[in-house]
Parts: C-alpha cells; sequence; structure tokens
C-alpha cells in the first residue's frame, strides 16, 4: 500500500511500526545516525539532481569572466555540505551529476572540475577587477543574490555570503522571494547570481549540459555563451559512441564550470531512505521504484 | 427575530461579493502566475494554457464570468459533455425537453491539479474539515470554559494558579510542537493510537486534542477574566446575600452572564477551524481543505483560491449570525434592532 504524506510524520509512522519503508527528511539524518538501530536500516542513494547557482552575464560585474571564476573557486563546497545541508549530499566538481548517463564520474576524472581555492579566487578577483579598471572589491558594483524562499535556500545563501565575505572581502545582499515569484523573474530577469539547480527530463548528459546550458536554451536563464562549448555539446549529441561521448561532455563541463564559470554547482543531492529488515527490495537510481520486486521475507 | 435573521443574510450576500471581488483583484496582482515554474515553460505552451484558462481575457470579463459560473443556473439539453470543465454540484434532470439537465454553481478548475476541480474539493475535503473542525472547538470549550470557570470562581488558589499555567502553556505552545509530540508519546512510544489518518473514532483524539488544546487556552483565559468581571456586579452579591449557594451563584448566575465575551470568540474560531488548519491536517495527514489555502497561494491556484476564501467567508458571516442571536438568549435585554 502506498500512502502520501510528508516526510517528517512519515517518519513517526515508520517508528511506530505502521510503515515499512519511507524516504527520510534530511532534517533528522543526524538523530538517525546516532541511533543503532535505525542507522542499520538506513541506505543513502546518491540522487539525479544537480544543485547549482548561476551568474547573470549579462548583468555586471558578471560579464567578467575572472569575477565569475573568483567567486565560484571561493565556495567550500564541502563545508557547505558537512556544516550547512547536512545531508550527506556529495559537493559537486561539474554540472551534470555522476550518476546520469554519459556523465564525468568522480573515479574516472579525479582531477575535473572545480574545487574550492581560496588563492585561485583571489587571484582571479585581482584579475578581474584589474580588467575592469577598478582598484579594490569596494569598487565592485552591488551585488544581490536571488532565490526562492525555502529553508535550505536561505541557508545555503547566507553561506555563500559568509564565504565570500571572508575570501574575497566582498559583501553581496541576500533578497529571498516568494518561490512562485521567484520562478516568475527567472527568464526575463534573473538576479545577478540566482538559484539554478536541474533535475533530469531524461537519463542523459544531453539534457544538462545541451538542452539547459546550450547559448540558445531557454533555461540558461544567465544566458552564457561559448560557441566551442555548444560546439562540443552539439557533436556529443550525435555521436554513438559512449567513450567519446563522455569525453566530450568530461571537456565541456570543464569549459563551463572552471574555465568560463559560466554556472556555479554547489553539490548533487542524495536520497535517504529507511527500510525495514523484513522488507526485501531493489533500490532504483532512476527514481522510479520497482515496486513489483519488492517482498516481505521473514 | 425572523427579520433580523433575514437581514443578515442579505447583508452576507453583500459581503460575500465585496469578499470575491477584492480577492480577485489581489490575487491577480501578485506577480508570478499559475504556469511559472522553475523550469520555464516555452511561451506557445503558455499561450494555449492561459487560452483554455480564459487568463487571457481582462480581468473584469474574467471575474465576471467566474460570478456567472457559480450564480447563473444553466440548462444543458441533447448530448451533454462530461467533461470536468462542465462540472457542477447541483445537476438536476429536468423532466423536459431533449435529455434536458439543469447545473448550477461551478468553481472552476484546479490549474494544478487537473483532475480534481474545485466542486470536488468542497465534496470531499470540506467535510473532513468541517468536522475536524467543529470538534476541535468542541474539546476547546469541554476543556477550557469548565476550566476557566474554576480559576475564576476560586480566584489565588491552586486552582486558579493550576488553571492558568496550562492556559498559558495551551496558549505559548504552538499546535506545530503540541502536534508532533502527542504524536510521539501516544501513537510511537506507547502506541496507544494510531499516528496518521482520519476516519475511525481512535483516529480522530490526537489531532481534535491538539488543535483543541491550543484553542482551550484562549477560552480558558477569557472565561477566567470575564467572571472575575461579573463576580463584583450587585446582582451578584444580591444573589448571594439571598442566601443562594456559592456554587448556584455561579453556574446559574456568574456563568450565563460572563459568557458574551466567550462567545465572542467561539464564533469566528468555529469559522476558521471549520474552514480547515493546515498544520494539523499536515501532520496527522488528514484529507482536510487547509493545505489548500497555504498550496493555492503559493501556487497561484486563482479558482481554488477564490473557492476556499469564499468557504472561509461564508463560514464567518454565517458564525457572526448564530454568534448573534445567541447573544439574545444570553442576554435578553440585548434587541435585534
Amino acid at each position: 500500500m502506498i500512502r502520501f504524506m510528508d516526510n517528517p510524520v512519515q517518519l513517526r509512522e515508520y517508528e511506530a511500526g505502521n510503515m515499512d519503508a519511507i524516504f527520510v527528511p534530511i532534517s533528522e539524518l543526524d538523530r538517525i545516525r546516532a541511533d543503532s538501530t535505525l542507522n542499520a536500516e538506513l541506505s543513502i542513494v546518491p540522487g539525479l539532481c544537480s544543485q547549482a547557482w548561476g551568474f547573470n552575464t549579462q548583468k555586471a560585474p558578471f560579464d567578467n569572466v575572472h569575477i565569475r571564476r573568483a567567486f565560484s573557486y571561493a565556495v567550500d563546497r564541502q563545508s557547505l555540505v558537512d556544516y550547512v545541508t547536512k545531508g550527506g549530499e556529495i559537493p559537486a566538481r561539474w554540472y551534470t551529476p555522476p550518476s546520469i548517463s554519459m556523465a564525468p564520474t568522480l573515479e574516472d576524472n579525479p582531477d575535473l572540475g572545480i574545487e574550492y581555492d581560496p588563492d585561485i579566487a583571489q587571484q582571479e578577483l585581482a584579475l578581474g577587477l584589474e580588467e575592469l579598471g577598478l582598484d579594490s572589491a569596494d569598487d565592485l558594483p552591488s551585488i544581490t543574490v536571488v532565490f526562492g524562499n525555502t529553508e535550505t535556500l536561505s541557508l545555503t545563501a547566507q553561506a555563500l555570503q559568509v564565504m565570500w565575505e571572508e575570501t574575497l572581502d566582498v559583501r553581496v545582499e541576500l533578497s529571498g522571494l516568494d518561490t512562485t515569484t521567484y520562478w516568475s523573474t527567472l527568464e526575463e530577469d534573473a538576479g545577478q547570481i540566482f538559484r539554478a539547480g536541474w533535475c533530469p527530463d531524461y537519463n542523459d548528459a544531453n539534457n544538462y549540459l545541451r538542452d539547459v546550458m546550450r547559448s540558445d536554451s531557454i533555461y540558461n536563464y544567465g544566458r552564457w555563451q561559448s560557441d566551442e562549448f555548444d560546439q562540443l555539446v552539439d557533436e556529443a549529441r550525435l555521436l554513438s559512441d559512449p567513450d567519446k561521448r563522455r569525453a566530450l561532455y568530461a571537456e565541456a563541463e570543464q569549459l563551463m564550470v572552471v574555465e568560463e564559470a559560466g554556472t556555479m554547482p554547489l553539490y548533487w543531492p542524495i536520497t535517504a531512505m529507511l527500510t525495514k529488515p523484513y522488507v526485501s527490495r531493489t533500490y532504483s537510481t532512476t527514481g522510479f521504484e520497482a515496486y513489483w520486486k519488492w517482498d516481505i521475507t521473514e | 427575530m425572523q427579520d433580523f435573521i433575514i437581514r443578515r443574510m442579505l447583508w452576507m450576500v453583500f459581503v460575500l461579493l465585496a469578499v470575491t471581488l477584492i480577492t480577485f483583484f489581489l490575487m491577480h496582482m501578485v506577480p508570478g502566475g499559475p504556469f511559472s515554474s522553475e523550469k520555464a515553460l516555452p511561451e506557445s505552451t503558455i499561450e494555449q494554457l492561459n487560452k483554455k484558462y480564459h487568463l487571457d481575457d481582462p480581468l473584469g470579463v474574467q471575474y465576471l464570468k467566474y460570478m456567472q459560473d457559480i450564480l447563473i443556473p444553466v440548462i444543458m439539453t441533447g448530448q451533454q459533455q462530461k467533461s470536468l470543465d462542465h462540472e457542477y454540484l447541483i445537476t438536476i434532470d429536468l423532466p423536459v425537453g431533449d435529455n434536458a439537465t439543469l447545473r448550477w454553481v461551478n468553481f472552476g478548475p484546479s490549474y494544478k491539479s487537473i483532475s480534481r476541480p474545485v466542486n470536488d474539493i468542497f465534496r470531499e475535503n470540506l467535510p473532513i474539515s468541517a468536522q475536524l473542525g467543529a470538534l476541535g472547538v468542541l474539546v476547546a470549550a469541554v476543556i477550557g470554559i469548565p476550566l476557566g470557570v474554576l480559576a475564576g470562581a476560586k480566584r489565588n488558589t491552586a486552582f486558579d494558579y493550576a488553571g492558568m499555567g496550562i492556559a498559558v502553556l495551551g496558549v505559548s505552545v504552538p499546535v506545530i510542537i503540541m502536534a508532533p509530540l502527542l504524536q510521539y508519546v501516544f501513537g510511537v512510544w506507547l502506541g496507544w493510537l494510531p499516528v496518521t489518518g482520519w476516519g475511525e473514532p481512535k483516529q480522530m483524539i490526537l489531532p481534535t486534542f491538539a488543535l483543541g488544546f491550543s484553542q482551550s487556552a484562549v477560552l480558558a483565559r477569557l472565561t477566567r477574566a470575564s467572571m472575575l468581571q461579573v463576580l463584583h456586579e450587585d446582582y451578584i452579591r444580591t444573589a448571594r446575600s439571598k442566601g443562594l449557594s456559592e456554587r448556584r451563584v455561579v453556574l446559574v448566575h456568574v456563568l450565563k452572564n460572563s459568557m458574551i465575551p466567550v462567545v465572542t470568540v467561539i464564533g469566528p474560531m468555529l469559522a476558521y477551524l471549520m474552514a480547515g488548519t493546515f498544520v494539523v491536517e499536515t501532520i496527522f495527514v488528514i484529507p482536510g481543505m487547509g493545505k489548500f489555502f497555504v498550496t493555492s497561494i503559493t501556487g497561484r491556484d486563482y479558482p481554488v483560491i477564490m473557492g476556499t476564501i469564499l468557504v472561509l467567508a461564508i463560514f464567518l458571516v454565517l458564525a457572526n449570525v448564530v454568534v448573534d442571536v445567541v447573544y439574545a438568549w444570553i442576554d435578553p435585554r440585548i434587541r435585534f434592532t
């Protein structure tokens, strides 16, 4: 029997013994890990989505690539995941999550992608300021980070604000809007920094890289343009050799995330589940559970 | 009194019209629409959707169409559409004409739940919310009023302090904390009561208690304050000097006269709770109307917003009429002018 209810309520029903398999709210993970019985029943599965924040390349100062790279390098993604979201998410080095088909994986590409590096961040900031003809970070135009006002996003935005202030000495403003209002601003007038995650429509890196981030995509709210990137993803779309496609997508990710900082991926969310020991089940990698394969064992 | 009630009903129609007008224009003024989403829809899709739901008509026209669907009955003949767009609350088969039916009251579709028009929400979810709300207020009155009477009659004694202590607890601990706490204690640890659901009497106990306890605190404090005020009146002193027992003085003379503020509060309380409480319904997974109040606004689901606000307005106005009638029963000096 399948019942629909809020995550915290699912947990209570599970503990009362009325439900056999549930999704766990991230905020309860600490408590569950501390409890020996529940911890044994916990399973964490990588998700298919990507949490990223974007730069509006049409608004100063993010039309300058060095400023974008500075901001992206200044984010300590591991700390974000350890102390802010605390869900066991995976810090993202590039945009497409590795669980998506044809996306680069961490095992095959240990050096690919972006990582926290305050030195590079400060160097890039200096380069950016020089190109813009400004003397110091105080001369940058005021920067506003826009997002829909949910608890996770609000905490993430505050964490980013602190990180940028510490590493770059730039204080950004935060603008948390009602979620639907926020969505209505994205297409026409995305903020200088805005939240732009993605979940897949189908299981292929083409969805993440070409459908969303190509120059002419309506979902490319930051309007980041790169002919080289377009060429890479166009070519990868038409090939059928998986190795060649993976290589092209890895190159595209490096270009987009590291060299040009067209978007700033933060982490790849996970799904946490609790299952009673007497249930034998399958774990879906696509989000659609194969319930017909489950069984109750003694 | 019949005159009074009829006049108030006419006022209700006027009030409801004003409510629909203001709500309608306010909700269209908020940025964002029903089709705003994180993953933007293509222009052509949005155009099609707007055309389907008549959202590209001028606002005045949209409002008039909405009111027409609710107020004006329609006679349909011949082969009739059974689609959800033509779904009415009242359908009467007419004996004359070619397969004629009289249809009335269509509150519109829901933009987010396509197979569930607002009429369905009223048919399925409203009765459950109304049940929960009514029971909640009953529990609140049963706990709160006696507590307040006791505290007021035995002022500055242990009863008073205990009663008001419980009342302060009820007012300070919000339902969103009380409800999960009750769930854990009675549902998970002790296992005496089911954790979620609605339908069986066992399932009704925790939600109504969670709801009622928070509201009972308000009633207890109000009853106590009102009683203290009445206790100082001259006619109470007269009653005592006539030799009546303290119990009779309190329960017969003081209580009835101190009920006016309490009844004033219970009326709207009943209306608000019957229209649906979001928190309790989410925590106890009760299929009521509360969540539609919240989700319709964040999702800009215009017909659902209008429908839920209308329901709340109707309940409020009815509650106020009933409260006014009860006033006259409590205090015969009040005339229906």
